[in-house]
């Protein structure tokens, strides 16, 4: 092995210089360069290759780490043989001992500094790529120094010119490093020449562009290529001068032990003469012609002379124009690009063999072959050799398994039985009868398809008259089974249904009669229980109004009016004693003097008092409409009956809502048209209609309890309308033709009941943006007639002309997350029904969940 | 098994030992004792009757009562037996009383009848009249015998100006008074004069105005000693007032020419009183419809302070329809106890003898019985159940030997039934139809007598005596 004297040879040769490790690595590295770069990775290959051989092949080795570095270098001789490239070898040789390198010696200068340093720098590149080999070198720092600008395929082709032609500088360089610079001679031109051109001894066509102009690309190479194998390679080996042959006429020899023969010598001696003169006008290159070291005459271009001029005059061998350092192209910048990158550049690991996967395979191979590394046991091949193709089909039927479960087999006709036979037995036949039934029926109503029939051989047997229509039935029985099978969803009816609470768990609610308040002669209309909840007002057909006490049912006031009353409503101004009942178009204003505390009693009195003292002292305002609404003081028989005021309207009032401050009254004139519905003033005797417009028939309004907003029912729609800006803010639609009563919710009046008179009550959110109710409940046989909320309680109820009133739980979220919750929860029973009609009202008592309802039957009860 | 429970089951004409005690408390303590006999255990109370009056050879039969453990029986006393789960082998040890004859309802003359409901009847303190409260503001006196012995004053500018909801009696420095709520706000302190038996056609006048401030005035109590008077409005408060005060500002009142206390109610001036205090920290809201103050044990004891300055003492107890149920020491205008009632009160009438409160509701058409002693629950010692409407007043009787060992319960109810409970019994000694056709509005006891109003306008007398019944 050369190993030694290698290692010490480099030791000697190499002071940080790195051109020593050329010669160290030569056969390597000149197989290496020697091959393109697409065979890099295959001579890392065969390198691995020959690093395992090696390794396997030393049986005797003892430790993994000694054998790798062994292995190495063994590999490297035994791969420069492997290659046998005799040329390369005996090039590089003649390299290392070229006289030239002698000559070099007088002239060292900066510009040969320079070449080396770009010499150095191409090295770099090419050791870098080497590095796989060279495990332990010293010009590492060298190499990263300087990073050529230039593409991989010029770099190499510059590295192959060089390592086949360069002459070995190097001693020179190390014996006068400080030598003056600005000082050249013909042999460092010539050293820089060749340098930079790979193909020296090929004709000028083969010789690339300057290597160092970036627009040298890879076509260049296969000229190159096909110049390697002609002319460059110089077989001859090893240690032999190359001015063994200066008086040869051949140079070397090759593989085959033939002459290499030297360039032929096209001129003589005259011709040259002549030449150097200058006389042929044509031929006065003679002073641009140099030879190479094989003889070759060599005609140098005017970039070679220019490069040669500035190497003289001591500037930069480089032309200065070229951008030594060009722009970085920014391939990975944050700029977006507006095509994609082509070829961006490849990294270098790209094209270095891994150091660690190769150690792997190398203790794959070993383990495989020290008999510790197995090939798995093959697969057994669990299938049967043979199998019953029938089997198949009996496992799709079989509804095991998830996936056969799907499968559905076609349908299936029936096997023909013993009367399909064309001699059936005797008992198979029919009777004429049978057969005259047959014929008569209708196809589909047919028992059977056909009627048997006794033959006395199977030849005599006809032809099926049916048979394509059987064969078309057949086909739609094929054609029309369902292909797919229908999971019936295994679920509870009951458990769809919504789990609502107990209502036993709801309780407080009304679920017993307690009290009657009887007086009335005629259907109670309408009630409306004091706010503090001590008295009930009820207004009745017998034209009377009544106040009852809520705790003992005792009345403890009656007023005739003389007309149907249809409505009455409380005054809800705390601290008064007033209520409203509207008979007829006149609406009463009542306040009785002997029932209610004294307070109360005085207050009510300086409260009308003063309202009629401020009677004079508003106008309304110009653009107002004409109100047909009069504001009359009692006569002295009506003084006496504790009437307060009268509001005289043009229709019959039917219905009326105090606003919660009591101050405003609104009322219906259901027949009104555009003037159905008047809002009045108590404090200053002020009436208007706010809505200019016929909305149709009225049925009822309400205010907000909470915001400005008045509610309107008309028969089939709820309009919400805020008064302060005079605009619609919700309009509900019901899915019935005529809506009898609407109910507001307590806590902020989002949400609406509305009872109509086809048996619905619906409850409607005016959160959803829906118009139609959130739930309709649809419990009541005949027209509900009237809806109510509970003040406090979670409670609402309806009653109905079915003489029954229901009770429901109605619970509202404040999460906005949760709808609400309705829960049915009584019906209470007990009003006797009165020429179909059954409760015409209901209210709830203000502090306890108590329901009231007003019966046609003439009596107020109490649920509670 | 089977052998022993058929040995147990008392058949049809079984015999089982019994022996008759005469119950202690009872007058007949000191008879002699009666020895062990076999009756028929299908006995009832007239059975057993027949053989008590037998083995004390009564001359004229008398109607007993049976008490096995402490209960009324009011099956036979087989089924008694099964319902308990005792052994027919044993011993049956049967107290005995003199059974209460079923009360006798005075008649009186159709000219008696109010004109309005009767909301309120009391007795008076000296235990001679009752006086009934009216819807129409009046004020009525009766005599024991059921006769009206007088009525309101025509002429006095301080009558009630609406109902009366409920009254009152009291006595003060050896004068009776009687004060009444009425719904106008205010109440109203009327005096009575010495009454007789035989006094007629006393005019009645109200003395002092407990003045409200726009509330109705739903219930009223006077304190035992007399001294102080409750009232309870709708808006939920509770006012005392001081009955020494009132006095104080009748004998300054300028139309009083003498110094002196007056002798007469006559020559009392009237005054308007403010309140002292108002309670605080009791009920949440709704109207206080009974109060009741009684001598009570209190749950706190009676400061030093409080004693100096003669505050009322015993315990004042408040329902309202906020379904609470409260004890106050008004002395310290503290809650000491306090019951949930999970409907609305509507009437309470407190017992000292047995320490409960009875409670009538407004939802319900129980009696409920509450035991203040109990700190802990706030579940009702019992339930009266038999009305068949809601209950409007309940009254605990006198501790009266002729009543019987302890106090009974009448209550009226809006079934217009008045009943008679004994707390030995589930079921009401007697059930009277005493308003048939109307609402019984109250109930009070006048001694042994049972006297009853109400929305026929009625005020009816039912006496449990046997005596006065001969």
């Amino acid at each position: 092995m050369a190993a030694a004297p290698r290692a010490s040879n480099s030791a000697a040769a190499l002071a940080g210089r790195k051109r020593s490790t050329r010669s160290d690595d030569a056969p390597l590295t000149r197989s290496q360069t020697k091959t393109k770069a697409d065979r890099a990775d295959d001579t890392a290959l065969a390198a691995l290759m020959a690093d395992q051989s090696a390794v396997l092949g030393e049986d005797d080795s003892s430790s993994g780490e000694e054998q790798g570095s062994t292995a190495s270098e063994a590999e490297s001789d035994d791969l420069a043989d492997f290659n046998s490239d005799p040329d390369v070898t005996s090039s590089e040789d003649e390299d290392d001992d070229a006289p030239e390198g002698e000559d070099v010696d007088s002239g060292n200068d900066a510009s040969e500094d320079e070449l080396n340093r770009m010499l150095a720098a191409e090295d770099g590149e090419s050791d870098s790529s080497e590095s796989y080999d060279e495990e332990s070198e010293e010009e590492s720092s060298d190499e990263e120094e300087i990073e050529p600008a230039v593409t991989l395929s010029g770099l190499r082709v510059v590295q192959r010119g060089r390592h086949l032609d360069m002459p070995d500088t190097l001693p020179s360089e190390d014996e006068d490093p400080a030598t003056a610079p600005g000082h050249s001679t013909d042999e460092e031109i010539r050293q820089a020449l060749e340098r930079n051109r790979p193909n020296i001894p090929g004709p000028l066509e083969h010789v690339p562009a300057f290597p160092f102009q970036q627009d040298v690309d890879s076509s260049d190479e296969a000229p190159s290529d096909l110049s390697d194998d002609e002319h460059t390679t110089n077989p001859v080996g090893r240690g032999i001068p190359s001015e063994w042959y200066a008086d040869h006429p051949h140079i070397g020899y090759d593989l085959d032990g033939k002459r290499i023969m030297k360039p032929l010598e096209s001129l003589d001696e005259l011709d040259r003469f002549l030449a150097k003169m200058g006389t042929d006008a044509e031929n006065d290159d003679y002073w641009r012609t140099v030879k190479d070291k094989y003889g070759a005459s060599l005609k140098l271009s005017d970039e070679e002379l220019q490069l040669i001029d500035r190497i003289i005059s001591g500037r930069y061998a480089e032309q200065e124009s070229a951008n030594m350092y060009p722009e970085m192209i920014e391939y990975y910048s944050g700029k977006p690009m507006a095509h994609p990158l082509p070829q961006p550049t490849e990294p270098k690991r790209r094209f270095i063999p891994s150091k660690w996967e190769g150690q792997k395979v190398m203790k794959l191979v070993r383990a495989v072959r020290m008999g510790w590394l197995t090939p798995r046991a093959a697969k057994k091949d669990s299938r049967p050799k043979y199998y019953n193709i029938w089997a198949k089909e009996s496992s799709e039927e079989a509804p095991n398994s998830s996936a056969s479960s799907n499968y559905i087999p076609a349908p299936k006709m029936r096997l023909p039985g013993h009367n399909a036979s064309y001699n059936p037995p005797e008992e198979y036949l029919w009777t004429e009868e049978e057969i005259r039934e047959w014929e008569e029926a209708h196809p589909e109503d047919r028992k059977a398809k056909f009627i048997p029939r006794k033959y006395d051989s199977l030849r005599q047997v006809p032809a099926n008259p049916q048979l394509i229509q059987d064969m078309f039935e057949r086909c739609l029985d094929l054609y029309l089974c369902p292909r797919v099978r229908k999971n019936r969803l295994q679920i509870d009816p009951e458990s769809l249904i919504p789990r609502l609470p107990r209502p036993r768990e709801l309780r407080p609610y009304p679920t017993t009669e307690s009290i009657r308040y009887e007086g009335h002669t005629g259907k109670v209309r309408s009630i409306s229980v004091c706010p503090t909840g001590e008295w009930l007002l009820s207004g009745s057909d017998d034209g009377t109004v009544r106040v009852f006490e809520v705790s003992t049912g005792r009345c403890a006031f009656s007023l005739d009016l003389g007309q149907r009353v249809n409505a009455v409503a409380w005054n809800p101004m705390p601290g008064t004693f007033l209520f409203t009942a509207a008979a007829d178009s006149t609406v009463f204003f009542v306040a009785p003097p002997a029932v209610g505390t004294l307070e109360a009693t005085e207050m009510t009195r300086s409260l009308i008092r003063s309202s009629i003292e401020k009677k004079g002292s508003f106008s309304a305002p110009p653009n107002a409409r004409p109100v047909h609404i009069d504001w009359v003081l009692p006569s002295e028989e009506e003084a006496a009956k504790s009437i307060v005021l009268k509001l005289e309207h043009r229709f019959v009032v039917t219905r009326l809502a105090w606003h919660r401050r009591g101050d405003y009254l609104a009322t219906v004139c259901a027949d009104g048209l555009s003037r159905a519905i008047a809002i009045h003033q108590l404090s200053r005797h002020m009436s208007q209609h706010p809505f200019s417009r016929n909305l149709g028939h009225i049925e009822r309004v309400l205010f907000d309890p909470a915001k400005p907003h008045l509610v309107v029912a008309t028969q089939k729609t709820v309009r919400i309308y805020n008064l302060q800006k005079q605009q619609l803010v919700k309009r509900l639609r019901s899915s019935s033709n005529h809506i009898s009563s609407v109910a507001l919710h307590p806590a902020g009046g989002e949400h609406v009941l509305v009872g109509t008179f086809d048996r619905r009550v619906g409850w409607y959110d005016l959160e959803l943006s829906s118009d139609r109710p959130y739930r309709t409940l649809l419990y009541h046989k005949y027209a509900v007639r009237a809806v109510a909320y509970h003040n406090s309680y979670p409670l609402f109820a309806s009653c109905s002309d079915d003489g029954t009133a229901q009770v429901f739980h109605g619970r509202v979220f404040s999460d906005l997350l949760q709808n609400a919750l309705i829960v049915p929860l009584k019906i209470l029973t007990g009003h006797r029904i009165v020429d179909g009609f059954g409760i015409m009202d209901c209210a709830f008592h203000p502090s306890r969940p108590w329901l009231f309802t007003a019966g046609a039957d003439g009596t107020v009860r109490l649920f509670v | 098994m089977s052998l022993n429970m058929s040995a147990d089951t008392p058949q049809e004409g079984q015999q089982i030992q019994a022996r008759f005690v005469a119950a202690t408390t009872s007058a007949m303590a000191a008879a002699v004792p009666l020895p062990t006999i076999a009756i028929p255990a299908s006995l009832r109370r007239y059975g057993l009757s027949e053989i008590l009056n037998h083995l004390l050879a009564n001359a004229t039969p008398r109607p007993y009562d049976f008490i096995i453990n402490g209960h009324f029986l009011r099956t036979s006393i087989a089924e008694w037996i099964k319902a308990n789960d005792e052994s027919s082998e044993n011993v049956i040890t049967i107290e005995y009383v003199e059974s209460l004859t079923p009360p006798k309802t005075i008649e009186q003359p159709d000219d008696n009848i109010h004109d309005d409901w009767v909301s309120s009847i009391v007795a008076t303190p000296s235990l001679t009249h009752a006086v009934s409260g009216s819807y129409d503001s009046q004020l009525r006196l009766w005599n024991a015998q059921g006769q009206v012995a007088g009525r309101s004053s025509t002429t006095s500018e301080h009558l009630p100006k609406r109902s009366i909801k409920a009254i009152t009696a009291f006595q003060l420095d050896g004068l009776d008074y009687v004060a009444s709520a009425s719904k106008d706000q205010n109440a109203h302190v009327w005096s009575l004069p010495s009454l007789t038996a035989t006094s007629k056609d006393v005019s009645l006048s109200p003395c002092v105005t407990l003045v409200g401030d726009g509330h109705s005035v739903e219930a009223i109590t006077a304190s035992p000693c007399g001294q102080r008077i409750a009232t309870g409005y709708w808006n939920g408060a509770i006012r005392i007032w001081d009955m020494l005060a009132a006095n104080d500002l009748a004998q300054v009142a300028p139309s009083s020419k003498k110094r002196k206390t007056p002798a007469t109610p006559a020559d009392r001036p009237h005054v308007d009183l403010p309140h002292l205090i108002e309670l605080s920290g009791g009920h949440s809201a709704g109207p206080i419809t009974a109060l009741h103050w009684t001598t009570g044990s209190t749950g706190v004891e009676d400061d030093e302070q409080y004693v100096a300055m003669d505050m009322a003492s015993g315990s004042l107890y408040s329902g309202s329809w906020d379904e609470s149920l409260l004890e106050w020491n008004v002395a310290m205008n503290a809650v000491t106890h306090r019951m949930h009632s999970p409907y609305p009160i509507s009437t309470l009438s407190h017992s000292p003898f047995h320490n409960l409160v009875a409670t009538g509701h407004a939802d319900i058409r129980s009696i409920q019985l509450w035991d203040p002693r109990i700190k802990d629950t706030n579940v009702c010692q019992r339930s009266l159940t038999g009305h068949t409407g809601t209950v409007t007043s309940v009254s605990w009787s006198p501790e009266l030997a002729a009543l019987g060992p302890a106090p009974l319960l009448a209550s009226a109810s809006r079934d217009g039934t008045i009943r008679i409970w004994d707390m030995r019994a589930t079921i009401p000694l007697f059930t009277l139809q005493a308003h048939k056709g109307a609402v019984g509005l109250a109930v009070n006891w006048l001694k042994d007598t049972v006297v009853s109003g109400g929305s026929d306008g009625r005020v009816k007398f039912h006496t449990l005596s046997p005596d006065t019944s001969a």
